[in-house]
């Protein structure tokens, strides 16, 4: 279906070309959008443009940011000692969520993945090896546990093994806060594998 | 287990189909066509998420409509209720909910609710290629264990890592060397622990084989199993074969391989080039078996099947027999529905009339006909 105007077209078109977002959805959006003041639109076209305008990668840490070096990593209370390495800007907000963590990040910006002809090259790891000075004691991965993420572990592993810095791998496991017998048979396997003792 | 009730919508020609089943016994008859296979995949969908004939989900969709769905209600042996849905859209994802939770994976339900298929497809078991073999090995692990479906979903992921990596390195005439040996150390662990599973799963499915062969045939013949890892040295391995030992197997054949890897462009080892050897008194199966010689293997490879996924999740699994009576004469037809309703399991049988091998057997039972036509039900 097609509309008569060539702008709804195109924005139903921009707004489906999003991640998770269908036709309706992006018709819905637009109409939604049609029929709100044009303070509202745009509030929305400035803080887009702000977003491509403001925001970069940190140069030490490669998460986003608009002050460069980000405010983590120029924090006083942070512990420069400790780097846990993910893959996505949205994995920090994660464990920053914990408010458990007080070292610094590194973002790879993906994980070794031949098919997506993502190599080492393409990712952030000469930029974090460039980053293990003296100062750094441990190297926490905590990429995803698939087999990209599981592989780019390993190779990650294998670099800083011949730094002789220390490295860890943040645990697989039970989610807290759910039955055990709810456990899907995988993770409970893997929890097993991965036991420590009291 | 036990489907109580089924609801289908949409799958090929059954257009709004619902019905409830007798807990024992429920006999499918309609002509060519009509149906009747189609509710023993519906059930096979809530159950693996899949049919358990070849056909994509895609063409599985009646051809008016745009989505399939099958919802199933059943039973525990303790009779704890069970529901389950999975719906699938043409060019979409499989959405599946069930009394777990919603939005779940296919590995999330496939062992929730055991089934053991016997359908003319699967003759291919002890005739086919590996490939065929190697599928009956997965599909009953994988009903088993929730871990081996994450292991193999792994392994097929990285072989096809892998296999990119070398392709596009035959192609380019460039090699990362550094990033081979790492999937191939990760292709080595994968691989070691899936072979090792198999290993020890056909150790201990044998004896349930040889005995349900023994019946099926009146005790007349022997039979083996055997897994064979094509790939490894032949006489080192068995079932208590450590990982540690696998590991070490497989990283010598991986540099004996690579040369060769890089120059074809593909994983040359592993468990996905491995075989099920099926043995009879005069040798393997495949090449020396009669046509009734195969079919007693099949039937006891299921009825095998069922006795083993039976011990292994103290579940009764569910059993569907497509359309078997115009492939068996009626001494085995007798065999094969005598040794079926002494396990007391929920069978589902389709054909294409009331089959001579059913009359007096059936009758102590509780049981339930349908009749198919054009994908809807005519009940009795």
């Amino acid at each position: 279906m097609h509309y008569t105007s060539e702008s709804i077209e195109t924005v139903v078109e921009l707004f489906t070309s999003l991640p998770s977002i269908g036709r309706k959805t992006a018709q819905r959006l637009t109409f939604y959008l049609l029929r709100q003041p044009r303070e509202t639109v745009d509030k929305f076209s400035s803080a887009l443009q702000d977003l491509k305008n403001n925001v970069r990668f940190c140069s030490h840490c490669f998460n986003f940011t608009e002050q460069d070096p980000c405010v983590i990593c120029t924090s006083q209370k942070r512990d420069k000692s400790t780097i846990c390495v993910v893959e996505d800007p949205n994995d920090v907000l994660a464990i920053e969520k914990t408010g458990e963590y007080k070292g610094l990040y590194h973002v790879l910006h993906g994980a070794l993945n031949p098919l997506d002809g993502i190599g080492p090259n393409d990712l952030k790891i000469k930029e974090l090896i460039a980053r293990l000075n003296t100062d750094v004691q441990e190297i926490i991965l905590a990429l995803n546990p698939n087999v990209e993420g599981e592989v780019t572990t390993q190779y990650l592993a294998k670099i800083t093994s011949q730094l002789d810095i220390k490295t860890t791998r943040i645990a697989r496991g039970i989610p807290i806060g759910s039955d055990l017998e709810l456990a899907d048979e995988a993770t409970l396997s893997r929890a097993l594998e991965g036991r420590i003792q009291l | 287990m036990r489907v109580t009730t089924i609801r289908i919508h949409s799958l090929r020609n059954h257009n709004d189909t619902e019905t409830d089943f007798s807990p024992e016994m429920n006999i499918i008859l309609g002509h060519n066509g009509a149906g009747k296979t189609t509710i023993l995949e519906a059930i096979s969908i809530a159950s693996l998420s899949k049919s358990f004939l070849p056909t994509p989900d895609s063409l599985l969709i009646n051809s008016a409509q745009s989505k399939y769905s099958v919802h199933a209600k059943a039973q525990t042996d303790l009779q704890v209720p069970y529901a389950v849905t999975v719906s699938f859209s043409a060019g979409g994802r499989k959405h599946i909910s069930s009394s777990i939770g919603d939005s779940l994976s296919p590995k999330d339900i496939i062992g929730e609710m055991p089934v053991v298929v016997l359908s003319p497809d699967f003759k291919a078991i002890t005739f086919g290629a590996p490939d065929d073999r190697r599928r009956f090995i997965d599909a009953l692990l994988s009903q088993c264990s929730k871990r081996y479906v994450e292991e193999a979903i792994a392994l097929k992921r990285i072989i096809k890592q892998r296999n990119d990596l070398l392709t596009s390195a035959k192609k380019t005439g460039f090699l990362d060397t550094a990033m081979l040996d790492l999937w191939t150390d990760s292709f080595i662990a994968s691989a070691a622990e899936i072979t090792a599973r198999r290993f020890v799963f056909i150790e201990e499915f044998m004896p349930y084989f040889t005995e349900s062969y023994s019946r099926v045939s009146n005790g007349k013949e022997m039979v083996s199993l055997q897994y064979q890892a094509k790939t490894l040295p032949k006489v080192t391995i068995n079932s208590s074969t450590k990982k540690n030992e696998l590991l070490h197997l497989f990283n010598d054949i991986a540099k004996k391989c690579r040369n060769e890897e890089i120059r074809r462009g593909t994983t040359l080892f592993g468990p996905q080039k491995d075989d099920l050897y099926i043995g009879i008194h005069n040798g393997e199966a495949r090449d020396y078996a009669s046509q009734g010689q195969h079919k007693s293997l099949l039937i006891a490879l299921k009825y095998a099947e069922f006795q083993y996924l039976y011990a292994q999740k103290q579940e009764k699994p569910i059993l569907l027999y497509d359309d078997i009576f115009s492939e068996l004469d009626a001494t085995r037809t007798r065999n094969v529905l005598q040794t079926v309703l002494e396990t007391g399991a929920q069978v589902f049988i389709t054909a294409t009339e009331a089959h001579q091998g059913m009359k007096g057997l059936t009758e102590s039972i509780d049981k339930k006909t349908l009749i198919v036509e054009n994908g809807c039900i005519k009940n009795d």
